[in-house]
């Protein structure tokens, strides 16, 4: 049972984990999509970093949330 | 033919017409009644007929219908958190033949619906084709005008594009279980579900006959899909139910292969007829959006006004045709591939040898559905889209004949030396293989950009897409109806009316093909009502058209014999091919759950003629007492 | 007793089949949403419309925040624990109305075009209204979800609905991932 209630805590935990990420990497997607106000330089870069960011967190939910590997590994099905 | 009278009303098909002749009313008139209370002007007089009202009434009408089916009663209770049985078995009280007008989960009794379907909206779209072509024995208008003709030619295409797709489910649906030692498909009540869709869809379809029709060709090209009359609508909608049809079914076949194969059905011990199903399935399960969305823009742009298509408000025409083509070129694949799969099924048992190069043939399926979606734009090189992507679209497409080749020199070799008997199934897959090698021998100079400036929108494309149809599809499906028949119905086909299908239906399809190929490179247009009577191709149109009436005569032959013999047949016996494949060491008719006893896999599936090999075993006794 | 792990067995093995089902539906579904997104380069190019960008940036944080709590939900519900699963999914599902208000109540009503203006309206309706409409479906999902959990249809052991319902919803989610640049952050303004 403790072994079980430890289970949770680190899926929980796990969780915030990702969601936290995904938070930090939506706010750099804002602001790297104001970069290009800054300099013309810049410019050129906005759209391949945010299609890089937007590759990023969908590879975090689709492995984290939406586990992804059950499909192939199952969950220890008998 | 029925002892016991049946309530009519116990038949799903009769409550599902009810359903849909209810709800097409009331979707009609909410979407009136919504748009008086707007207070369009442009509404005064066509209160009821307008355009959005009918598109919402036949999306109405096709939910009526399931829900008169029964399609929803199970999924309903699942959403509630009720228990419903794994399977249905059929009500006892009702007479067996009832199984098939009602919502069965049974793959087998689905397969066979979809087979008769097929059948059905194969012969509307042959009628159409013969309706068209007789106009054409001369130059000039004689007996149409030239808007019918237009619809009888679009409907034409879409209706048989239809009727290949459900006998392809029907071939997949009735074998696949069977041939992996499965008890049904992996989600049977999706599969019934995605038979049942196909009823609306052809109502819808055939229904636009009489709001107007459309004059597009079954490619409905904006601007004038734009501009066509109401049937436009129901043409895309109907193409919207049978794509989500196929979508459906392709998940199901490939959960089905994944999921539920028999203990030591190991990928390369499956018959090949499962591989090219999956090969299949993969691009119908996703290549099909596209031209979902494709068709969904357009009925936006014609309902809402979004400008997807209309340079006017900045959108682009040519984007509609890569959408489109990125499903409809690889769905050319989804048609022949089971036919070719089919092909190699069938050779090994009735040359006695084994199939030449199994493994290699079992991937090629796998290797042309892949390089399939990077083709389409073959079909634009005249269409002013970016010339620079003309010459890697010619190499994609020529990169096609790589694959196909292997299945060709695979087929070769196992004829080779083999104890070839000539029973119908087997003419029909030499037949096959002789037309669809002029389809393929025809398809290069299409793909190549040069030639197909010259070629592009002429008949010689008809004429090539006609015979790669054909050899991949029809005459690979005959075979599997007439070699399957037995297994189905019990009682085997008249041999001599068989036969006679066949010898009328390869002249005739030869001659209509090669007749279509001669006018295209003479100058003939396709898609047109009439054409320049200065290019001398009256004669050759006239024998393309009696072609064409010898082809539907045979096919008339077919259906009578497939009635009669079902009634008066001889009964056959357990096994009458030799054939080693599971489903024909089982009893006929089919047990409810094929296998009573897991299938045992021992050998090899096409060791013909090996002395001492086995391929499956079933449990003799458990299946003898089923 | 093995009755019990007989009926397991056969309900882990149903919900593998179903799972595969569920993702290769999502990837039929993920060829319907490229292929709106490559309209929409098509059709924008390097441009984008004037939208609002401070409701872009909440809603699209409403749906992080509900995916976040969705995954809570479904911890919850593979551990036992009623009281977490109940207030997380009934989160999850009024984020997900928050959303579709967000989007369809106030974006759609402040919007500078009508569907029918040009093709930045056009294709601004169809990415949002096919995604809400995917939600608007999520929402339904996830509301049967919750009832039937609080009737104890579920248990640790059999809890696939749940499973669906999160794995469905976070689907959701990964295509706004995409679409929430493509609209409102990439390509230069247009006047």
């Amino acid at each position: 049972m403790h072994q079980f209630d430890h289970q949770k805590s680190e899926q929980y935990r796990a969780g915030v984990i990702v969601f936290a990420l995904l938070a930090i990497f939506t706010a750099i997607e804002f602001i790297v999509s104001q970069m290009g106000s800054w300099a013309s330089a810049l410019q050129v870069a906005v759209i391949p970093a945010l299609i890089v960011l937007a590759l990023i967190k969908s590879f975090l939910v689709v492995r984290d949330y939406m586990h992804l590997g059950k499909v192939f590994y199952g969950e220890d099905e008998a | 033919m029925t002892h016991k009278s049946v309530n009519p009303f116990s038949l799903g098909l009769v409550r599902g017409l009810i359903g849909l002749i209810i709800a097409s009313p009331l979707g009609i008139g909410l979407v009136s009644v919504l748009l008086a209370a707007q207070g369009q002007e442009w509404l005064v007089g066509k209160f009821w007929f307008t355009e959005p009202a009918w598109v919402l009434g036949a999306v109405f009408g096709s939910v009526g219908f399931l829900i008169g089916v029964g399609a929803f009663n199970d999924w309903v209770k699942v959403a509630l958190g009720e228990e419903v049985h794994e399977t249905h078995e059929a009500d006892p009280s009702l007479p067996s033949w009832t199984r098939y007008y009602n919502f069965s989960l049974d793959h087998k009794v689905i397969g066979v619906q979809y087979a008769v379907t097929c059948l059905i909206m194969f012969s509307f779209a042959g009628l159409f084709a013969l309706i068209f072509r007789t106009e054409l024995i001369q130059t000039g208008l004689q007996y149409m005008t030239a808007d019918f003709y237009n619809t009888m030619m679009s409907l034409h295409g879409i209706v048989m594009i239809m009727a290949i797709l459900l006998g392809l489910a029907a071939m997949m649906n009735y074998l696949v279980p069977l041939m992996i030692g499965a008890n049904d498909m992996a989600f049977p009540r999706l599969n019934a579900f995605a038979f049942w869709i196909n009823v609306p869809s052809g109502i819808a379809l055939l229904s636009s006959i009489f709001l107007g029709g459309f004059d597009t060709g079954w490619v409905g090209y904006p601007p004038l899909s734009v501009r066509a009359p109401l049937g436009m609508q129901m043409f895309f909608l109907g193409v919207y139910l049978f794509g989500l049809s196929s979508i459906l079914g392709a998940l199901n076949i490939i959960a089905t292969i994944v999921r539920c194969r028999a203990q030591g059905m190991t990928p390369f011990k499956m018959p090949i007829f499962v591989w090219t199903a999956l090969a299949t399935a993969i691009i119908s399960l996703t290549a099909t959006q596209l031209i979902a969305l494709s068709f969904q823009m357009v009925m936006f742009q014609r309902l809402l006004g979004m400008g997807f298509f209309d340079p006017a408000k900045g959108g682009d025409v040519i984007l509609f045709q890569h959408l489109f083509w990125f499903y409809s070129h690889p769905a050319v694949y989804v048609f022949v591939l089971p036919g070719l799969g089919m092909i190699s099924e069938l050779l090994p048992v009735f040359t006695r040898k084994p199939l030449f190069g199994y493994k290699w043939v079992a991937l090629s399926s796998i290797a042309i559905a892949l390089v399939g979606f990077f083709v389409w734009a073959h079909h634009m090189f005249t269409s002013g889209m970016q010339e620079f992507l003309r010459v890697p679209f010619q190499y994609s497409t020529l990169l096609v004949a790589v694959p196909t080749g292997v299945k060709f020199f695979s087929w070769v070799a196992t004829l080779w030396r083999g104890k070839i008997s000539f029973e119908t199934p087997m003419l029909f897959i030499l037949g096959a293989i002789v037309v669809f090698l002029t389809g393929g021998l025809s398809g290069p100079p299409n793909g190549t950009v040069a030639t197909d400036l010259h070629l592009h929108d002429t008949y010689f494309i008809v004429g090539h897409f006609h015979a790669t149809m054909f050899g991949g599809f029809v005459f690979p499906f005959f075979a599997a109806l007439y070699y399957w028949y037995p297994k189905v119905t019990g009682r085997m086909y008249n041999e001599r009316l068989g036969q006679l299908h066949f010898w009328l239906l390869l002249p005739g399809f030869i001659l209509q093909s090669f007749g279509q190929m001669f006018v295209g490179l003479l100058g003939m247009r396709r898609r047109i009502a009439d054409y320049d009577p200065s290019l001398n191709i009256e004669q050759p149109n006239i024998l393309v058209t009696i072609a064409g009436l010898v082809i539907g005569l045979s096919f008339i032959i077919f259906v009578f014999n497939m009635l009669y013999s079902a009634k008066r047949g001889v009964v056959s016996a357990a096994n009458p091919w030799r054939s080693r494949s599971p489903e024909w060491l089982l009893p006929t008719p089919l047990p409810v759950h094929n296998y009573p006893q897991p299938l045992e896999v021992l050998g090899e599936p096409y060791d013909y003629g090996l002395a001492g090999s086995t391929y499956v075993r079933v449990n003799p006794q458990s299946a003898a007492a089923d | 007793m093995t009755t019990k792990a007989e009926s397991l067995t056969r309900y882990r093995h149903n919900a593998a089949t179903n799972r595969l089902g569920l993702w290769l539906f999502i990837l039929s579904d993920v060829f319907a949403f490229a292929g709106i997104l490559v309209s929409r380069w098509a059709l924008w190019g390097n441009t984008r419309p004037d939208l609002n960008q401070v409701l872009g940036l909440i809603v699209t944080s409403v749906l992080l925040i509900s995916s976040f709590s969705m995954n809570r939900a479904e911890v919850a519900a593979a551990h036992g624990d009623r009281k977490q699963f109940m207030i997380f999914m009934s989160l999850t599902i009024l984020l997900g109305i928050a959303f579709l208000a967000g989007v369809v109540g106030i974006e759609w009503q402040e919007s500078p075009y009508a569907p029918s203006d040009n093709i930045y309206g056009a294709i601004f309706y169809l990415m949002t209204g096919m995604h809400a409409f995917h939600v608007l479906c999520g929402v339904i999902f996830l509301l049967l979800v919750l009832r039937n959990g609080l009737r104890g249809l579920y248990t640790p052991e059999k809890h696939w609905p749940v499973e669906a319902g999160a794995i469905f919803w976070h689907f959701v989610d990964v295509v706004w991932i995409f679409y929430y640049p493509a609209i409102y952050l990439m390509g230069n303004l247009v006047r």
